[in-house]
């Protein structure tokens, strides 16, 4: 998946970073990777590199808000429970990472972050975000997955640049009405909810490629789906889904189908016509043979599994 | 890179910040600088802590007797007991590392991994082992306390403490001593929590007596210690009542004024739900209920409120029309329905759970009793979107209300606008039931300083229930439920053992999964969210199958060691399943307490006034 391409990619870039020793000749304090508040606070004029992945922190120090040149910071694996306020002075902040800590709640402070593009609050305790994220109009990535969502405030959907929004494993039973204004998103993930239906606007996201609805509790999909132009993939796996829209078949650039472990019997005629699909998985279906063989004749060149 | 070379450089540059720091300490003017004496007060008390779980761990190599053993062990708790509130400010995880329960945890993203507990109550349990005594395995335990207590010394110079955060943490430290410390809670085995009161009180008067001008405050702290250092009971009969009204809610009101008369801000963190600013933990209005409430909720006007109301009221939420929330949540019956269960919307089968009181339902962290929502909210549409509760769909519902006249003109007046959406009718059911609130019972008001509020009967079943019965260690004051104080954002579901029917001689366990069916934890089987016992007295039956008629099954379960004591083999049982060996004098006066918890008032007036 993309997001882990970019984590990674992060990751690598932080770790490359030098442990700096003010004698060092070649210490370049912009592009050096500071492992701690106080270390970077000797330069904090231009420290932009903050790096407390797993030290095992435990309550971050305030002081952080002092180094107002920080761009990149990554403080997963430690055991915050809250962040100061003073991080809303971090008003450069384009990539954060806060992945795997204990935080039950964000301060509103952090709308000040204008610049920020990438956001990783995955593996924490959030039930809610702050009404300020409407100021988040840069960001592409935001990750909230494995936390505990049961909705989503509709402010998210004034993230005016978001790409590629992650909200799988949370316990999501709604999704925002307003969820169609997002309207430059890419990627979807929503897995491993509790959502039994999508939202009227949901199907002008139509720019979304890669759509993950796996493991909800879903009985239909839209049937205007077509207006969704750029989907690439649908993952609807292990849902409740007792029919497929026959608009689906409308989809030009539809790749792969996942409709594993949910309660079709039939398929709509229409998909029988779809060439340019390349995969269609539908292990776990009440489907009978003679509709599979007929679909295996229909589209010879696609991979069916069932 | 080499994480190791780090790791030194990083020591270094602490051992430098460290002399850099002493040496800044000794030119300061020490005796007007509370900080820089509470930083040297945390650094000799971590040395001491140190030099004593180092020697207990050297009497375990040289094999000492199991009695000097656990001398030196709670010689230990004391010294921490010294250094407690600071630590678990500056040091929440350490803390938990240090003196967490005994009990599994594990990350929702990795079920199948339990997180084993470490440090003192662990450790307690091999020490006070009343056979097999094995110090071997008392060695690990130490060890890990020994590198919890290195960190705190390798990591005692970046706590960045202000007067607001001393003074808050030993605020947050003195709600901990009362209503974890002396019910027993971390010192399950030894019962020693007397004496650590004890070391916590005179930790206490220490810290503020490095605050200047503060007669009134250090004054109500001396006679805290003086209470406790005369007393010369037992754990069973420590007067919990006396000890918390009289003594330690007067020394929170003085510290708290100190603050005002000092123009020592009050934190402002928001990572818990009584704020910083409360009085004392039973002050009227000292929850901060928007803790409990999504960002974006509008504010609670009466209007809301009362649109709420009618909603609650309203048959149209459900898919037959003919259910609304009052059919099981009667306002005159507490907001239950008085049944064991009540039945599906269909009437075909039993619903699979007791229905619980909505009064107090604001003051928890999470909704329903395997906790799988977090706000009301979306308790709300859960409810009404499920296909046995109700089965309601929110497009018909907003649709059928766009149509009614009536309802938009009270609608309008809500939210001054005339679109219905759903978002706007589970916002004004949810600030319906955070109005429910009951929290002025007989009880409140002794706390608040009432003395004639309780009677002696009353009285002496609060000091069971914080005592002997151990019902505190769960259900926490003030709210007695299970949210965790001091900061109450995080419930604790607990395993009971609770039966099928109320046969005891014939008991089967009840089969509902509880917590587990989330995330698939196995040590959550048959979990439930820790009740609020406020107002049990008004809400028969009881427990998540409304198995138990009467108070007094309740107390009988509990009183035999809850599902241990019917004979279920529940390893993960987290209830001590020890008999309590409670008389038929303090079952009366338990239940007597449980009805000083009654508060049918605050809410009737609001109801009525609407
Ligand atoms: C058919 C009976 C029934 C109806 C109708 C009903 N409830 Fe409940 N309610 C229950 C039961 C049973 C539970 C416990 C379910 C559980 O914990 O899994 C519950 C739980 C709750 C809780 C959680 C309380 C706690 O302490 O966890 C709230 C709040 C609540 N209901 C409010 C409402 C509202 C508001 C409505 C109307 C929209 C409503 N209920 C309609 C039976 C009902
Ligand atoms: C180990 C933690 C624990 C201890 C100790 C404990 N409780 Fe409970 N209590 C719970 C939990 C969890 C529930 C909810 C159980 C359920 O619904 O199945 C509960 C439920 C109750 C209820 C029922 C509330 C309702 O409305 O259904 C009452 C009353 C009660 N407890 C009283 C007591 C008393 C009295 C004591 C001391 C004798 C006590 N508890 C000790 C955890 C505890």
């Amino acid at each position: 998946m993309k997001l882990k391409y970019y984590l990674s990619a992060t990751i690598a870039f932080l770790l490359g970073g030098y442990c700096l020793h003010a004698q060092q000749p070649a210490f370049d304090c912009t592009k050096s990777t500071f492992r701690s508040v106080n270390e970077a606070l000797k330069y904090k004029d231009c420290a932009t590199i903050l790096s407390l992945r797993i030290v095992k922190d435990e309550v971050l120090n305030p002081e952080i808000g002092q180094l107002v040149h920080l761009e990149t910071v990554d403080l997963q694996k430690n055991s915050y429970r809250f962040l100061p306020e003073s991080v809303g002075a971090l008003l450069r902040l384009k990539s954060m990472i806060i992945s795997n800590n204990h935080l039950k709640k964000l301060p509103e402070a952090v709308g000040n972050w204008k610049q920020i593009e990438f956001l990783q609050l995955d593996n924490n305790g959030l039930s809610d975000l702050p009404l300020s994220i409407t100021a988040w109009k840069q960001l592409k990535t935001l990750d909230l997955s494995w936390n505990n969502f049961s909705s989503l405030q509709k402010e998210i959907t004034s993230l005016k640049s978001i790409r590629l929004l992650e909200v799988s494993h949370n316990g999501l039973l709604n999704l925002p009405e307003q969820i169609g204004k997002l309207s430059t998103l890419e990627e979807l993930d929503l897995t491993f909810n509790k959502l039994k239906a999508l939202p009227k606007s949901f199907t002008r996201l139509d720019k979304l490629k890669s759509l993950d609805l796996g493991d909800n509790q879903l009985e239909v999909l839209p049937e205007n789906i077509h207006q969704m132009k750029a989907l690439k993939s649908i993952n609807v796996n292990n849902n409740q889904l007792r029919t497929l829209p026959a608009s689906v078949a409308k989809l030009k650039s539809l790749e792969s189908l996942y409709l594993s472990n949910n309660q079709l019997q039939s398929l709509p005629e229409s998909l029988f016509g779809m060439q340019h699909l390349r995969n269609i998985i539908l292990v776990g279906n009440p489907i009978s043979k003679e509709t599979i063989d007929r679909l295996k004749k229909a589209l010879p060149h696609t991979n069916i599994v069932f | 890179m080499n994480m190791n070379k780090h790791w030194i450089k990083l020591k270094t540059l602490f051992a430098i910040a460290a002399v850099i720091i002493t040496a800044a300490l000794l030119s300061a003017e020490k005796q007007n600088d509370p900080v820089a004496q509470v930083s040297a007060y945390f650094r000799t008390q971590v040395d001491s802590l140190q030099g004593q779980v180092r020697l207990l761990r050297e009497m375990l190599m040289t094999r000492a007797p199991q009695a000097q053993v656990q001398e030196a062990f709670l010689q230990s708790r004391l010294t921490y007991k010294r250094i407690e509130s600071l630590v678990e400010y500056h040091f929440p995880e350490t803390a938990l590392k240090i003196n967490g329960p005994n009990l599994l945890e594990a990350e929702v993203s990795e079920p199948e991994q339990p997180i084993y507990p470490t440090g003192f109550q662990v450790l307690e349990e091999v020490v006070f082992a009343s056979d097999n005594w094995e110090p071997k395995a008392a060695i690990k335990e130490v060890d890990g306390l020994i590198f919890a207590v290195n960190r705190l010394k390798a990591q005692q110079a970046n706590m960045s403490l202000t007067r607001s955060s001393v003074l808050d943490a030993i605020k947050l430290n003195l709600y901990r001593l009362i209503t974890r410390g002396i019910s027993g809670f971390d010192v399950p085995v030894a019962l020693n929590s007397i004496p650590e009161a004890r070391s916590t009180m005179r930790a206490t008067v220490q810290l503020l007596n490095m605050f200047p001008e503060a007669d009134q405050m250090h004054q109500s702290a001396q006679k805290t210690l003086q209470y406790l250092e005369q007393y010369t009971g037992d754990f069973n009969e420590f007067d919990r009542a006396v000890f918390v009204s009289k003594y330690v809610n007067p020394l929170c009101a003085s510290m708290y004024q100190y603050q005002v008369d000092h123009a020592i801000p009050f934190v402002q963190t928001h990572n818990r739900a009584i704020a910083a600013n409360a009085p004392h933990l039973f002050s009227e209005a000292a929850y901060d209920l928007s803790f409990y409430t999504p960002t974006g909720a509008p504010r609670p006007t009466a209007a809301i409120i009362d649109l709420g109301r009618q909603l609650f009221n309203d048959n149209r939420l459900s898919a037959t029309g003919k259910r609304s929330c009052a059919t099981c949540h009667m306002a005159d019956k507490a907001f239950t329905d008085g049944l064991a269960l009540n039945e599906t919307i269909a009437g075909d089968r039993k619903l699979l759970r007791n229905t619980p009181t909505l009064l107090n339902a604001a003051y928890q962290p999470v909704q329903f009793l395997d906790s799988r929502v977090t706000f009301l909210e979306d308790q709300v549409h859960d409810v009404i979107a499920n296909p046995a509760e109700m089965g309601g769909a929110f497009e018909h519902i907003v649709a059928a209300y766009t149509k009614d006249k009536v309802f938009r003109k009270s609608y309008q007046q809500a939210y001054g606008s005339n679109t219905v959406t759903a978002a706007n009718i589970k916002y004004a059911l949810a600030a319906y039931v955070r109005s429910l609130t009951a929290m002025n019972s007989p009880f409140d008001r002794y706390m608040r300083g009432d003395d004639q509020a309780m009677t002696a009967q009353e009285i002496s079943g609060f000091n069971i229930f914080m005592g002997k019965a151990k019902c505190g260690t769960c259900h926490f004051m003030p709210a007695f439920n299970g949210s965790v104080p001091p900061y109450f954002e995080k419930m604790e579901s607990e395993i009971l053992g609770v039966p099928q029917t109320s046969d005891t001689l014939n008991a089967k366990l009840d089969l509902d999964s509880g917590k587990y069916h989330l995330y698939k934890i196995p040590h959550q089987l048959h979990s439930f969210k820790t009740t609020s016992v406020r107002n049990a007295a008004v809400t028969a039956p009881y427990m998540h199958n409304g198995v138990f008629a009467t108070l007094r099954e309740v107390i009988d379960f509990y009183n035999r060691g809850g599902g241990a004591g019917l004979g279920f083999e529940l390893d993960n049982q987290t209830l001590p399943p020890d008999p309590l060996g409670l008389s038929e004098r303090e079952k009366k006066d338990l239940e007597a307490f449980i009805g000083a918890l009654t508060d049918t008032t605050s809410y009737k007036q609001k109801t009525i006034r609407l």
